[in-house]
């Protein structure tokens, strides 16, 4: 064991003596992980475009009410082409036109239609309905106004000043949301499939450097050592397999600090990264047995790499896969390793839970590292 | 001892070994040669479990050799086998820990190494940073950094610069002279026949020629002989003559061992003054190409 100690020390150094490898390795994963966490992680505020030039007090008023609101930034337009066109550019979500006129036909009692322009897709919907809500709230204490003037209280303005100070002073009812179980959508889940995705790419980035010992005949001499075949994969994927797991640690503390991201039960998300890590590793040690150079180790690295997380769940999440692609992704260990996410991110499991997924993912590492130790030893002893 | 004994080897069709059989005495320092293709690679990786024979198997001190035995062996594999950006100090405590030595001991022995090989003030550059003769120089600690008894060196000379022959062949004479056994396969002839005690050529998988040199060389049927008149080389008109075709410049010939001498002589003293008359045994190469040519156009 101590052999293979060694051969991961030498590992390590090799890899961090090599900066570029070490940049793609941990830091450019990290860095898109921060980039999908920032888009999609932390809170989001849409952005609204108004144009209320000649709307009046009452376009004023509905315009600071949305600025007021929680989830929307407003940006004031001057005409009506230059929102439409900052609407299609995605400068902002969505548009909001307080018609001129909107002031004098409110308190006229006439309908008044604001027009509302949204992309097809993205978060304009949602903003469409916080705009709803500020009318809504307008309109009742437009309503409660024009009550207390028709009952004869006062002028409408005098109503609408006292109405005002009532809106305040109530006292509101909110509804306060939770959600209940794993949704595919949340960057929880798309924290983990980062994780399996990139823990899996970084691994088979170990492939070239034992092709690289295969190449310079240092294989050789560890197995003329004498040095067992397995003892040398074991050594080789032990040093890769520690940078598998501070990658896949340093994904889960980044991402639960920075973005609040829960990964449940401490013990379970361990588990899950150790075994995923080996099941990389492994994969890694087989192609770096088999392949012939650390050109086709990087071309093969990216493409198996890619397929799998695609087809194993980490690209589109597993639950809208069709139930035969489902049981097809089921093939790849990243699938086997998003159900246990799954179950401890969404539902609290702990290891007792999720046992059948982790026993899958023991039975994929060892498989490959056996194999790969039994490929090496024939490849270099032909 | 070891003894390689009956070694086959089949790679699909082609038979790379072929029954070979040669013994390395202890103590002796011997060049193993043959041409491309012969099976010197292969037999060295028999020896080391690196490649499986079909038959047959090797002996060290005769004891089937495994891996107990293997941790006295030190071996330098053709592809040199070292990581060209690691440290030298690093790369040989490394190597010295897989074959077996404990970390402390390793250091000390890359140490004692580089320290032998005047290399210590170059312990902490990388092996890539060195000259093509350092770098062997470190490959050969390498393989000897945990003391083995018996080096087998996978052409140890290659692409060395005549200084570099040099000091890797007076360093692979120390070696010898302190008791380990060398067994090192070469294409370079003279310097084989300059190094070595015993000599085993191999071709087409088997062994065609094995000894001692010196006495290889007496005990041929052949002398090489030189004679120049008037300047010139010159080469008698007798029966059972063969000219040496790899010295175009100075003429050689090779006659048979029972030549008459002074027929010769005579022959050349007629034809003008004669200012060279050598004739003495064949040199190692001239012994090679006769084996090799002879057994290769059977």
């Amino acid at each position: 064991m101590s052999k293979a100690f060694s051969i991961a020390g030498v590992n390590l150094r090799r890899v961090f003596r090599d900066r570029v490898s070490l940049f793609f390795m941990v830091v450019f994963p990290f860095v898109i992980i921060l980039m999908i966490g920032a888009m999609y992680g932390s809170s989001f505020e849409a952005r609204l475009g108004v144009l209320s030039r000649g709307s009046g007090a009452l376009g004023t008023d509905l315009v600071s009410r949305l600025e007021r609101h929680e989830g929307i930034r407003v940006r004031a337009y001057e005409d009506r082409e230059s929102l439409t066109t900052a609407v299609e550019r995605g400068e902002v979500e969505a548009g909001l036109v307080i018609p001129s006129g909107y002031d004098t036909g409110v308190r006229a009692g006439e309908t008044v239609s604001l027009p509302y322009i949204a992309r097809p897709t993205g978060s304009g919907q949602d903003a469409q309905l916080i705009v709803a809500a500020a009318v809504d709230r307008q309109a009742v204490v437009l309503r409660a106004a024009r009550f207390a003037a028709s009952e004869g209280v006062g002028s409408f303005d005098e109503a609408l000043r006292t109405a005002r100070a009532l809106d305040t002073a109530f006292p509101r009812v909110k509804v306060r949301s939770s959600i209940a179980g794993s949704s595919v959508l949340s960057f929880d889940y798309g924290a983990a499939q980062e994780l399996l995705l990139f823990v899996f790419l970084v691994s088979l980035a170990a492939a070239s450097m034992l092709i690289e010992s295969r190449r310079l005949g240092v294989s050789r001499r560890m197995l003329a050592s004498p040095t067992g075949a397995a003892t040398v994969i074991l050594g080789e994927g032990l040093g890769r397999f520690a940078i598998a797991l501070f990658q896949g640690g340093l994904i889960v503390a980044v991402t639960l600090v920075v973005f609040g991201v829960d990964w449940g039960d401490p013990l379970a998300t361990a588990a899950i990264v150790i075994l995923f890590g080996l099941v990389g590793t492994g994969a890694a040690m087989l192609m770096g047995s088999t392949l012939g150079n650390a050109q086709q180790a990087g071309s093969f690295g990216v493409f198996f790499g890619l397929i799998l997380a695609a087809l194993g769940g980490c690209m589109v999440p597993l639950e809208i896969f069709p139930s035969t692609m489902r049981t097809i992704a089921h093939a790849t260990p990243h699938a086997w390793a998003l159900d246990a996410f799954g179950e401890v991110l969404g539902r609290n499991g702990t290891v007792a839970e999720i046992w059948p997924q982790l026993a899958a993912l023991a039975l994929y590492a060892a498989g490959l590292l056996s194999l790969a130790a039994i490929l090496f030893r024939r490849k270099l002893t032909a | 001892m070891l003894e390689v004994q009956d070694l086959t080897k089949r790679y699909g069709e082609v038979l790379a070994l072929d029954g070979c059989n040669f013994s390395v005495s202890r103590g002796r320092i011997v060049g193993f040669l043959g041409p491309n293709g012969a099976g010197k690679t292969t037999t060295m990786r028999c020896i080391f479990g690196l490649a499986r024979p079909d038959a047959g198997g090797v002996l060290w001190r005769g004891r089937e050799v495994g891996r107990e035995e293997r941790r006295r062996f030190g071996y330098m594999p053709e592809e040199r086998g070292l990581y060209p950006r690691m440290r030298v100090h690093e790369q040989l405590a490394y190597f010295a820990e897989l074959s077996g030595l404990g970390g402390p001991a390793a250091a000390a022995a890359a140490d004692r190494w580089l320290e032998r090989l005047g290399l210590a003030d170059r312990a902490r550059s990388r092996v890539e940073e060195l000259s093509h003769g350092n770098q062997q120089r470190v490959q050969l600690a390498v393989a000897m950094a945990h003391g083995p008894e018996l080096l087998v060196l996978d052409e140890p000379f290659s692409g060395l610069d005549p200084i570099g022959v040099e000091s890797v062949a007076g360093l692979l004479a120390e070696l010898v002279s302190e008791g380990v056994t060398v067994l090192f396969s070469s294409h370079q002839l003279d310097l084989v026949e300059d190094v070595c005690q015993d000599v085993v050529i191999i071709d087409h998988g088997r062994v065609v020629l094995s000894g001692d040199v010196l006495e290889l060389r007496a005990s041929s049927s052949r002398r090489s002989l030189r004679v120049t008149v008037d300047g010139a080389p010159w080469i008698p008109s007798i029966g059972g003559v063969s000219v040496v075709p790899r010295e175009e410049g100075r003429p050689r010939v090779l006659v048979d061992a029972s030549t008459d001498l002074d027929e010769i002589l005579r022959l050349a003293q007629q034809a003008g003054q004669v200012t060279q008359f050598s004739f003495e045994p064949p040199s190692l190469s001239d012994l090679f190409f006769e084996t090799v040519t002879r057994k290769g156009s059977r």
